[in-house]
């Protein structure tokens, strides 16, 4: 039996739509009740819901012996496991944003917000940028416009809020996307059962079948 | 208990016990930091003024005492390290052999760690990687050092994707970002895989290593151990430290590496030695808070007693009770629920109970 942690929302909807189309379906998510893990023993899956932050943690704990998760979160928090598959979906880009006519005056220590502050530190530590982190756990945009911090890094998927706000892209860090991951231990321990999960989705995303999104109540 | 099966183990195959008995000095660990998995230690001035660490590692301490010449030792000892942010007591057993280290002390070592495996779990894996052959891979690609350090981050996360980013950014070859490919995804039954890896062999100082990992899984197929070893080079995260053969181990039953352990010739030679040293450390408390059985009971009779019972009695009574193999407990009555901590008792009973059942012993 493999333990799949799924992220709460569209990514998570989106995942199991490909793990169905992978074969690897499960009935009882479907329906509508307040069941928490969700079962398909001639598959050999057990699917549950967490928040996506949290799918890094049951993965690198053994709670769950894979999971999806953004790339985000693994180069925030860089848990110990294996990122066995880019699964192309949930594309965005990390970056830099500002007032479109920014300025560095170097001199100044930079005042950057954040949710990614190990992200931001990182990216600025490799262009030898003094900076001061001001973590922030939600509606970074604002920073900038109300002078809290000079830009901001975040993740960028329309550009949508930022336009709207006269803040544009200054620098793209790393492009996103949604990756499979497995506990190093349970890749050991289930290894055929695993990479077959992993070659099937890989199959779904390298063919050129439309996976619908199937919506899930959770 | 684990530990003494451990020690058994070891003094089986003629390791000696290796005991920490005093304080290292400071400079120990701070000149030898590159060999520690983190810099920050507990430090205290002594009472001549000079300045002490708690061990963060018993490696350092078995490789300095080493007088020369061979020595084979094992340990168990606590180890004090930082981690979730705090400075934690780590218990930790070990086995270190210097010296003159041939492909035979090198497979013993596997072995008993394996062996030691085998004491946690039946189902167990041991996973060996070599260092060194992943350095003459990267050599002959031409990889710089910063490439290096990239391929080697996915290595340890198993990340065949990211590798077209680095033939795009054209910091490798297509053709050789194909080998490393399959080598990252690589993980083989030892013998199968050494097989496996001739491939990539191109130089002779590589198939060299091939040929020495092949006699490796020789030796340990006469130790009987070779079923539960898998060639993975995924393991790359200490490669400062170790300059050959990588190993970890992990059982099914627990989601973390416990053991892990290699071939480390630098630190001898950084210590102006001339042996070379090889050996693995197994972390115990992971271990056990992933093994011990919870106890159904603390304890078979909780005997309640007040003012009105008198004391030579009951403690006759346990006397009798104990000496039956009964694990006994007295509380005053009025106490019983002030107890924050809750006893498991088989049966609790008032003295009078308790004497009854005692005599039932008769």
């Amino acid at each position: 039996m493999i333990n799949v942690a799924l992220p709460k929302g569209r990514l998570g909807e989106k995942t199991y739509s490909l793990m169905a189309a992978a074969g690897y379906d499960c009935p009882s998510i479907l329906e509508k009740n307040r069941k928490l893990t969700f079962e398909n023993p001639e598959k050999g899956v057990r699917y549950f819901w967490v928040k996506p932050s949290d799918v890094s943690i049951y993965v690198e704990r053994g709670a769950a012996d894979v999971g999806v998760c953004g790339k985000d979160i693994l180069l925030e928090y860089a848990p110990d496991i294996y990122e066995l598959l880019d699964l192309g979906i949930g594309k965005c880009r990390m970056c830099v944003a500002g007032f479109s006519d920014f300025y560095d005056e170097e001199e100044r220590t930079l005042r950057v917000a954040t949710k990614f502050p190990r992200i931001a530190a990182g990216y600025y530590e490799s262009i030898g940028r003094d900076i001061d982190i001001i973590h922030l756990n939600g509606s970074i945009e604002i920073a900038p416009i109300l002078g809290l911090s000079d830009v901001i890094v975040d993740i960028v998927e329309t550009g949508n809020t930022l336009r709207e706000n006269n803040l544009s892209v200054l620098k793209e860090i790393v492009p996103i996307s949604a990756r499979f991951i497995c506990n190093k231990v349970s890749y050991q321990f289930k290894h055929p059962e695993i990479l077959k999960l992993r070659d099937g989705l890989a199959d779904v995303i390298g063919s050129d079948q439309q996976v619908e999104t199937i919506r899930l109540e959770h | 208990m684990i530990e003494t099966k451990l020690n058994e183990l070891y003094e089986r195959y003629g390791y000696r016990k290796f005991k920490m008995s005093k304080f290292e000095p400071y400079d120990l660990y701070a000149d030898n930091r590159d060999f520690l998995k983190s810099s920050q230690l507990i430090t205290f001035t002594d009472l001549d003024g000079s300045l002490l660490a708690l061990k963060p590692d018993v490696t350092l301490s078995i490789v300095k005492s080493n007088a020369g010449g061979e020595e084979k030792v094992y340990y168990n000892e606590t180890v004090y390290r930082p981690k979730d942010d705090h400075y934690r007591e780590i218990l930790q057993a070990g086995v270190e052999c210097l010296g003159n280290i041939d492909c035979f002390s090198e497979a013993e070592i596997i072995a008993l760690a394996a062996k030691s495996m085998q004491l946690i779990s039946s189902r167990f894996v041991i996973r060996i990687s070599d260092a060194a052959f992943l350095g003459q891979i990267f050599e002959s690609m031409g990889l710089n050092e910063a490439t290096v350090s990239e391929v080697l981050r996915l290595f340890s996360m198993k990340q065949a994707s990211g590798v077209d980013r680095l033939v795009k950014e054209g910091r490798i070859t297509a053709a050789s970002a194909d080998n490393i490919r399959k080598l990252i995804e690589l993980y083989l039954p030892f013998q199968t895989g050494v097989g496996e890896i001739r491939k990539y062999a191109f130089s002779n100082t590589s198939l060299t290593m091939v040929e020495h990992l092949q006699e490796l899984a020789r030796i340990l197929e006469a130790y009987g151990v070779l079923d539960n070893i898998y060639l993975d080079f995924s393991l790359v995260n200490s490669m400062d430290y170790y300059n050959g053969i990588i190993f970890q181990g992990a059982a099914e039953q627990i989601p973390f590496t416990v053991l892990s352990g290699g071939r480390y010739d630098r630190l001898p030679q950084k210590m102006g030695k001339k042996e070379g040293a090889v050996g693995f450390a197994l972390d115990l408390d992971t271990v056990e808070n992933y093994q011990t059985k919870p106890k159904d009971y603390d304890v078979e009779y909780l005997v309640t007693y007040d003012d009105t019972d008198d004391p030579q009695k009951l403690a006759a009574l346990v006397e009798k009770l104990v000496s039956e193999g009964a694990r006994t407990r007295c509380i005053r009555r009025d106490e019983l629920d002030k107890m924050e901590h809750k006893l498991r008792a088989r049966q609790q009973l008032t003295m009078q109970e308790a004497e009854q059942e005692a005599s039932s012993y008769d």
